[in-house]
């Protein structure tokens, strides 16, 4: 076991882990994010990307006794950080088609966090090699890109065709 | 998929990590990108995995001159792809560097995985391990013991397999700076982000009038070797027909292709051709 310390969306957490232990499973099933989804459980589907220090990471690629001392967020820490953009967010995603099942939904919102997070101005093709990373089996991934590209128009981080 | 019984121990520096891997069992956790998944598969069974990825010694770049060997770019073994990326010096002395580094993966494959892991793991399909053979790297290996360099051409015996020794590690990547080296690669993947089908890696430098070449390919063979082609005259590079001709000379010698479900030999061996044309092209444009 390991004694861990770090921040869970804002929050301290502090507790014991085991060596075996993902650190998907921990948010999972020991921490209650219930939005962390285990699809692949080998760096592949990306429905449990989380962010690290504010970068993109798969949390079941990494030891829950790796993120000792590391700030944690999660697609319930993106709702909140984005809390008066978060209606806008649920309401695109609705009306262009981008939520089906939902088991991917929650690491697109991560992924869609990082980008907001950082303001990265992307073209649609930029989008589109992002959203490579993360896999849905339900919507093929256009209406996705809408809906990406929709959210960053309206925060003003969508680069045009032409513009670059 | 769940990870096997381990113990796991953070190195507090490059020292105390050499101590810990002496033990029986032990072996490096860097960015976990490649290694993790063989835990889960039950591939890889360690017993102890030491945790290399907070070691501020081991990360970043730096420029080193006036060496025995020349100047080098120096990069610490758990300096991230995405890092590499960024990467002012780099940007400045090896720009093939940051391209070679966003082929692999996707974004939050790279804000994790390193690029000592990847040499270490020797994966056939990877980037790193070829393009350091390309480009004459040597690796600094750190053990309880002490240090050595090694070529990484050397270090590659198969596919994830290299000659490394229990308890070592390597520590660094030295890429050699030559002035009016020309570098290209090029890969081909079904997506962006997937493992390439196939890729490769040139090196051009002139030498009394002609052009001496060295080639390696990732995802092509069981382990990136280099192809040196010694003295390639202008019309065998500079135009079209010349570059096909070569290409064909090169894939001729390739042994083993790798065959699996995602390509054929004779389909890798094409593609093989056409990364290199690719990788060749983007070398001669730049300047000599």
């Amino acid at each position: 076991m390991s004694e861990i310390t770090f921040e869970l969306n804002g929050r301290r957490v502090a507790m014991a882990a085991a060596a075996t232990l993902s650190l998907a499973d921990l948010l999972r099933s020991k921490l209650g994010a219930r939005s962390i989804h285990l699809g692949c459980e080998q760096g592949v589907c990306g429905a449990c990307t989380i962010l690290l220090d504010g970068r993109s990471v798969r949390s079941c690629l990494m030891l829950a006794a790796q993120v000792d001392g590391r700030a944690v967020t999660t697609a319930e820490g993106v709702a909140e950080r984005y809390a008066e953009l978060w209606g806008e967010i649920e309401s695109t995603f609705l009306s262009e088609g981008a939520f089906q099942c939902g088991y991917c939904t929650s690491g697109m919102i991560v992924c869609l966090s990082e980008l907001l997070d950082r303001r990265l101005r992307l073209t649609s093709a930029e989008i589109a090699e992002r959203l490579s990373g993360q896999i849905c089996r339900c919507t093929g991934y256009a209406p996705l890109r809408s809906a990406f590209e929709s959210i960053l128009e309206k925060v003003d981080l969508l680069v045009r065709e032409g513009e670059r | 998929m769940k990870f096997p019984p381990l113990e796991y121990r953070r190195a507090e520096d490059l020292s105390s990590a050499c101590e810990l891997l002496a033990a029986e069992g032990a072996r490096p956790l860097a960015g976990g990108q490649s290694l993790l998944p063989l835990l889960a598969l039950r591939i890889a069974r360690p017993s102890i995995l030491v945790d290399l990825s907070r070691l501020e010694e081991l990360k970043g770049v730096v420029l080193a001159t006036g060496g025995v060997g020349g100047d080098v770019l120096s990069i610490g073994a758990v300096t991230t792809h995405a890092d590499i990326e960024q990467e002012a010096a780099v940007a400045g002395h090896l720009p093939i560097l940051g391209r070679v580094a966003s082929h692999i993966g996707h974004l939050s494959i790279r804000h994790l995985g390193t690029i000592g892991g990847s040499v270490a793991h020797a994966d056939p399909a990877a980037e790193w391990p070829a393009t350091c053979v390309a480009l004459g790297a040597l690796a600094e290996i750190t053990s309880r013991g002490g240090v050595r360099r090694a070529p990484v051409a050397e270090l590659l015996v198969g596919p994830y397999q290299t000659s490394l020794a229990d308890g070592e590690v390597i520590s660094r990547l030295e890429f050699p700076l030559e002035p009016g080296r020309r570098l290209g690669m090029a890969e081909v993947a079904r997506r962006p982000g997937d493992f390439a089908l196939a890729g490769a890696v040139c090196s051009l430098t002139q030498r009394e009038g002609a052009t001496e070449a060295v080639v390696s390919f990732f995802g092509v063979e069981g382990r990136p070797r280099p192809i040196r082609l010694p003295a390639l005259s202008s019309s065998e590079l500079l135009d079209e027909a010349g570059r096909e001709a070569l290409s064909h000379e090169v894939a001729a010698q390739l042994e083993d292709v790798l065959e699996d479900v995602h390509a054929s030999g004779t389909f890798r061996r094409h593609l093989a051709r056409v990364a290199l044309k690719r990788a060749l092209g983007e070398a001669l444009k730049e300047a000599a």
